[in-house]
């Protein structure tokens, strides 16, 4: 049973190393801006990035890690929880997600023709 | 009298609103999704919704853009995991707390964070969301007691949680719930067409598509200039 509630407490990581070496951080800068061309769209508040350093194939990290204009802006504020994943796993999930939503509704149709077909 | 008066302004404010372009116009769906319930007796509606629970295991890292209950169940210690969930850009999210059995007082956690946060970034950005970063998370070892419903203000939200003890676990509900003016949005495909109205709100907005992809805008108005109204529409293929 959950104990009594306590305030959660969780690795500061800091900038924990990206999952692989090859991937490139997207330039960063204030506001939104676009990517470099294979990694999509980035979002965030005006934070700067580093490279990744991880190996590939290390999969998701996780990290502490802000960007430097929100730490400037916090000060000694804990860092938020995130976790490191490349866009590229990132996509791998979405695909797997959206062929199993259409498996769902495929069994879902299912059971709605079988019911009507009694 | 005085009620047929009424009724007769209430309908003339609405024709007037629509003539204004301040009604959301609702755009379908592809081929009704609920359509075919409409042919069903009450009994069969009713049978139907206690079957069609979709039910799975969730994996430390994990996705999911389908509405049912998942539960996670540590065989061993797992201390960073994370789940995305993801609607249609017309959609939030809802995660109800079903079954928690996890030791806070252990250092486990379980936290749900309104929207994707990826290397310390987020989105929406701080600055187009209504709240501040740390009202972001719901951490159900603080607010167990008191909350355990949780809804998104847009189409993603995500939780993280860590477990020490192997048969730990818990279990939720994750349901959809429609959002006629969808502010900020991540899109799930490669493709397709979308139309954000932002009516009558001095707010950031965004949409974003984490593959490559090239947009095309195909209706943009801007301002609200004149009684022109502001309509962004825009067309993404891979």
């Amino acid at each position: 049973a959950r104990g009594a509630a306590r305030p959660a407490r969780f690795p500061r990581t800091g900038l924990a190393a990206g999952p692989c070496a090859g991937a490139r951080n997207p330039r960063r800068g204030g506001g939104r801006r676009w990517g470099s061309p294979g990694e999509g769209a980035r979002w965030g508040g005006g934070s700067r990035g580093e490279r990744s350093r991880g190996r590939c194939g290390e999969g998701a990290r996780w990290g502490g890690g802000r960007g430097s204009g929100e730490r400037s802006r916090a000060g000694r504020e804990e860092p938020p929880l995130s976790i490191d994943l490349t866009f590229h796993l990132l996509r791998h999930m979405l695909d797997v997600a959206r062929a199993q939503s259409q498996r769902a509704q495929a069994e879902q149709n299912r059971l709605i023709f079988d019911s009507v077909g009694k | 009298m005085a009620s047929a008066f009424r009724l007769q302004c209430h309908c003339i404010l609405i024709f007037l609103a629509a003539l204004k372009g301040e009604t959301r116009y609702l755009e379908a769906k592809g081929a009704g999704e609920d359509e075919p319930f409409l042919l069903l007796s009450a009994d069969l509606k009713r049978e139907l919704a206690g079957r069609q629970l979709y039910h799975r295991a969730l994996r430390c890292i994990d996705m999911l853009s389908v509405e049912g209950q998942f539960t996670f169940t540590a065989e061993q210690p797992q201390l960073h995991c994370a789940a995305f969930f993801i609607g249609d850009p017309e959609e939030l999210i809802t995660l109800d707390y079903d079954f928690v059995n996890i030791d806070c007082q252990g250092g486990d956690f379980l936290k749900v964070f309104d929207g994707w946060i990826l290397k310390g970034e987020k989105f929406p950005s701080s600055l187009d969301h209504p709240l501040p970063t740390s009202e972001r998370y719901i951490d159900f070892c603080e607010s167990g007691n008191i909350r355990r419903s949780f809804r998104s203000s847009q189409n993603v939200a995500m939780i993280f949680f860590r477990i020490h003890e192997p048969g730990n676990g818990f279990t939720f509900t994750i349901k959809k719930n429609a959002n006629l003016f969808p502010c900020n949005v991540i899109s799930q495909t490669p493709t397709g067409r979308f139309t954000m109205v932002i009516p009558h709100q001095h707010r950031n907005c965004s949409f974003s598509i984490i593959y490559p992809v090239v947009i095309k805008i195909s209706d943009l108005i801007l301002g609200h200039l004149n009684s022109l109204h502001l309509k962004v529409s825009c067309l993404f293929v891979s």
